[in-house]
């Protein structure tokens, strides 16, 4: 069966190109069957085409039959490298790494077109590189992780950047199928999930704030209207800045397709653009806005860097009056406060009196629509109204001890949530830097200096500190560990001038080694404060402990856990 | 721009700097027994090796007995070593370059002296994965260590109990995705572990559908051994040990393998610490003692037999039907 279509492919190829080599085209034939399974009927227009660039033939004549591409040679490449600006009929194997379908006005008319990153060198293993591209006539091929082969596409210059234009006579064959998922950006996820994607999602929620706002341009060019809120579901809610006239009020239902997520600092956001479909979606199941509002009080862990409109309970332990003089010479006052509840300390900061006094402290508030920002990684919820200060009677939680309010969290937890004050979290060492010891700081800003150099203040007299630096990991995340002069010292139980002669003794390279001899493999308990950003998780250390572990009694729990007697 | 992410992104941000990967504790069966690989696409995206269990591996952290460290000479003229380091279930094979901290080279060249000196060597080493390719087409895999110390026995029970621990988590998400379809949506909603997602998906396409029971028995030898057990399961399959003696007068002896009666001692005291732990007062089926003694490497007919003679051996009772007790 196979072979008679082999055999028809072949004295079709034979009949338009009367010189080509029968042997290769059967060859050809065979192996798109076989390594590809691609019949020979799909086949026949690519093999055609290598026929045809084999035998340097021009594929003007069968292809404008064809219907219309443009009569450049076939130009077959392996790496995006090779092409050049104007090159057209480009004929190359690739893997998609996104793909998004959207519809857009063009030349007045709307047509369903993709865009998305593709990647050379699919089958191996070196240096790949990516290039966006648009899919003017949106292939079904074209699926995210799939290796594919695109005859007839173009390159696109536009101030610089290169892209591939997929052009509607282009032709996509799947050489292998995308074994990676494949989430369909007009199917609705939950807004857990949202937060954690990137790119297009569709989701349905309810709008539970919604306010206009202005953006100034950087460029001083003026000012775009846009609407900012929140929309949550029963899995979470999710700020959204709307560039498009949003007129739907708070408790509204929707299904938003074709959003985009966007990071402003940790704090997803989705976007609402042209392409964007927001329509009112009906579900009486669905929770009523006043639980989801509710639902979306967010505990101090969750602190996000960057968060808007962010509702949250807390117990204020301190506020004190900050005046000062700003850039533009007028004086401000500010008021500092620290916040606690059951999950953390952070810092607010307050750009009104809020009107409670000290005596009243402390006392539980919940703080509505607040900014957040971090210095150094610590939280800090910005109040600009009286209005978003509410007193609350009852504590919704039992007294917290203040004097030692740390929280125990997994080391992978900690990875993954903002920055935190007041944790502590045991793992693995797994490295000890070389740079433990003695160091020297600018007495300006208190760098770190190199060769007597500081980094900003030049050629400057160091003070002396003592720090300590290693890397704890518990399989699943791992975050940098900074031991400062007090903790170090109490660890290693000396005072300076002992820690001095050690020093002396062992070498600054020696003391690292002997830190590595009894700390690598052990597991270390960790007590303060964790930075953490797009390069990972740092853990400021106030008190670090070495915990021994007892095997037999690991061993035994884990046999419970996994049913292994 | 990745939609399909669900996990924290291994790729490089706007930034370009990557998040540290952690270090995956890890079997020697389970890492040797890889040959997929992943790398990313920019100049310092990590490189990670993926297990048949789905692990994503970059950096991995393990724990054995130094077998073998030798010098090698490169073709640049440098000095490399190449070492062995047996843990519970097998041989890792690692090598230090001048790639690598130079401290690592110094040290090797003490341990290497004191490994002919005949010192026994409890390591543990933090290391990058690497796979690579024989000429004729096989695929190894290697380690390359950040971090080597010497350590004891108390800390190596914890990293086996630690790494016993982390291969049951991906046995159990690797069993969860076992017939289903290669999707990360089908794995997820059958309640694979969302960090072993991404990892399973690439092992089921590479390596396809099997049974990770397999890796049980591993884990329990494993187990068995971080109790300080005597008595613990030979490990399946593995050659004959041939023990080369250093010494002038040495000669190559080949450890006795023939050890049937042995064996079925072992296999004995095993189905009595089964029957005795397991015992909540009802005594204990024989499902579950067939189980265990397959997980420790035993057959189930081997089992089967041993369990008879003990019950005619009045050891232990068979107080009901399939059911049984220890004799008292």
């Amino acid at each position: 069966m196979a072979d008679e279509a082999i055999e028809k492919a072949v004295k079709e190829v034979l009949s338009q190109i009367p010189d080509a080599d029968e042997d290769m085209v059967r060859e050809e034939f065979v192996r798109y069957h076989k390594e590809f399974v691609i019949p020979p009927q799909d086949a026949m227009r690519s093999v055609l085409r290598k026929v045809q660039s084999n035998a340097g033939i021009v594929a003007a004549t069968t292809e404008q039959s064809a219907g219309g591409i443009q009569a450049a040679p076939l130009k077959k490449v392996e790496r995006l490298a090779e092409l050049g600006p104007e090159d057209k009929n480009i004929v190359i194997e690739v893997k998609i790494i996104t793909h998004n379908p959207v519809t857009q006005a063009v030349r007045g008319r709307d047509r369903d077109i993709a865009f998305g990153t593709l990647e050379d060198n699919p089958w191996g293993n070196d240096d790949k590189v990516r290039w966006d591209y648009k899919d003017w006539a949106p292939s079904p091929n074209l699926k995210p992780g799939a290796i594919v082969r695109i005859e007839g596409c173009s390159v696109n210059e536009y101030q610089g950047k290169r892209s591939l234009n997929i052009n509607q006579s282009s032709r996509v064959i799947v050489l292998q199928e995308g074994a990676e998922t494949v989430i369909d950006p007009t199917e609705p996820m939950t807004i857990a999930e949202a937060i954690q994607a990137e790119g297009m999602v569709t989701i349905v929620g309810r709008v539970i704030s919604s306010r206009d706002d202005v953006i100034t341009k950087r460029d001083g060019s003026g000012t775009i209207d846009v609407v900012r809120g929140k929309i949550a579901d029963d899995t979470g809610s999710l700020g959204f800045l709307s560039w498009e006239p949003f007129t739907h009020q708070t408790g509204v239902l929707l299904k938003i397709q074709s959003a985009t997520i966007r990071r402003f600092r940790d704090t997803p956001e989705l976007n609402f653009g042209r392409t964007t479909k927001v329509e009112i979606f009906h579900d009486s199941n669905f929770a009523d806005a006043e639980t989801l509002a509710e639902s979306s009080v967010v505990t101090i862990s969750q602190l996000r860097d960057g968060a808007k409109d962010v509702t949250i309970i807390a117990q204020l332990q301190s506020l004190t009056e900050r005046k000062f003089t700003n850039a533009e010479g007028e004086e401000k006052i500010v008021y500092a406060g620290q916040l606690i509840d059951p999950t953390g300390q952070c810092k607010s900061s307050m750009w009104c009196d809020v009107g409670i006094t000290e005596d009243e402290l402390p006392i539980v508030v919940r703080l509505e629509n607040a900014r957040v920002r971090a210095w150094q990684g610590i939280p800090d919820v910005t109040i600009d109204d009286v209005n978003q200060v509410i007193r609350l009677e009852q504590k919704p939680w039992d007294d917290i001890n203040v004097e030692n309010h740390v929280i125990e969290a997994k080391l992978s937890e900690l990875a993954k949530s903002g920055s935190r004050v007041g944790i502590s979290t045991a793992a693995t060492v797994v490295s000890v830097r070389d740079d433990c010891g003695i160091i020297w700081r600018c007495p300006e800003c208190r760098r770190t200096l190199r060769d007597d150099n500081c980094q900003v203040h030049g050629s400057v007299t160091g003070t002396r500190d003592v720090r300590m630096r290693m890397v704890i990991d518990d399989g699943q995340a791992s975050g940098s560990v900074i031991i400062g002069n007090e903790p170090t010292l109490e660890f290693l139980d000396t005072d300076m001038s002992g820690f001095e002669d050690m020093l002396a003794e062992k070498g600054q390279f020696g003391f690292a080694q002997s830190l590595r001899n009894s700390l690598l493999g052990r597991q270390l308990k960790v007590n303060g404060r964790t930075i953490v950003d797009e390069q990972g998780m740092m853990i400021i250390a106030n008190d670090i402990e070495v915990i021994e572990v007892d095997a037999v009694l690991a061993a035994s729990e884990s046999r419970d856990k996994w049913g292994l007697l | 721009m990745q939609p399909s992410s669900t996990q924290p992104s291994t790729q490089s941000g706007s930034t370009g700097r990557i998040r540290r990967q952690p270090a995956v504790r890890m079997l020697a069966q389970e890492y040797t027994e890889s040959s997929l690989q992943e790398r990313g696409s920019g100049q310092f995206d990590p490189n990670f090796v993926i297990t048949k269990l789905g692990a994503k591996i970059n950096r991995a952290i393990v724990a054995g007995l130094l077998e073998s460290l030798q010098p090698r000479e490169t073709s640049s003229g440098t000095t490399m070593w190449q070492g062995t380091l047996r843990d519970a279930s097998g041989l890792h094979y690692f090598s230090i370059g001048d790639f690598q901290d130079e401290g690592l080279l110094v040290k090797a060249e003490e341990w290497s002296k004191n490994l002919q000196e005949g010192d026994p060597l409890l390591m543990m080493m933090v290391a990058k994965t690497r796979l690579f390719q024989s000429d004729d087409g096989a695929v190894y895999t290697s380690l390359h260590p950040e971090e080597m110390c010497i350590i004891d026995g108390s800390t190596y029970a914890n990293w086996l109990v630690e790494s016993a621990d982390a291969t049951m988590r991906r046995v159990t998400s690797a069993d969860k995705a076992r017939g289903l379809e290669v999707s990360a949506q089908a794995f997820a909603e059958a309640g694979v572990d969302a960090d072993h997602i991404e990892g399973l998906v690439l092992a089921r396409a590479h390596y396809g559908d099997f049974d990770p029971e397999v890796y049980k028995l591993t884990v329990m030898r494993a187990l068995d051994l971080a109790e300080g057990k005597s008595g613990v399961a030979d490990l399946p399959n593995q050659p004959k040990v041939v023990i080369t003696d250093n010494s002038p007068s040495g000669s190559e002896k080949t450890e006795d393998n023939d050890n049937t009666a042995t064996d079925i001692e072992v296999l004995r005291a095993t189905i009595e610490s089964i029957v005795r732990s397991a015992d909540q007062g009802d005594g204990v089926d024989l499902t579950k003692i067939i189980a265990n003694c397959q997980a420790r490497g035993f057959s189930s007919e081997d089992a089967d037999a041993a369990l008879d003679e003990l019950v005619s051996d009045k050891v232990i009772d068979e107080h009901r039907f399939g059911w049984f007790k220890i004799h008292e």
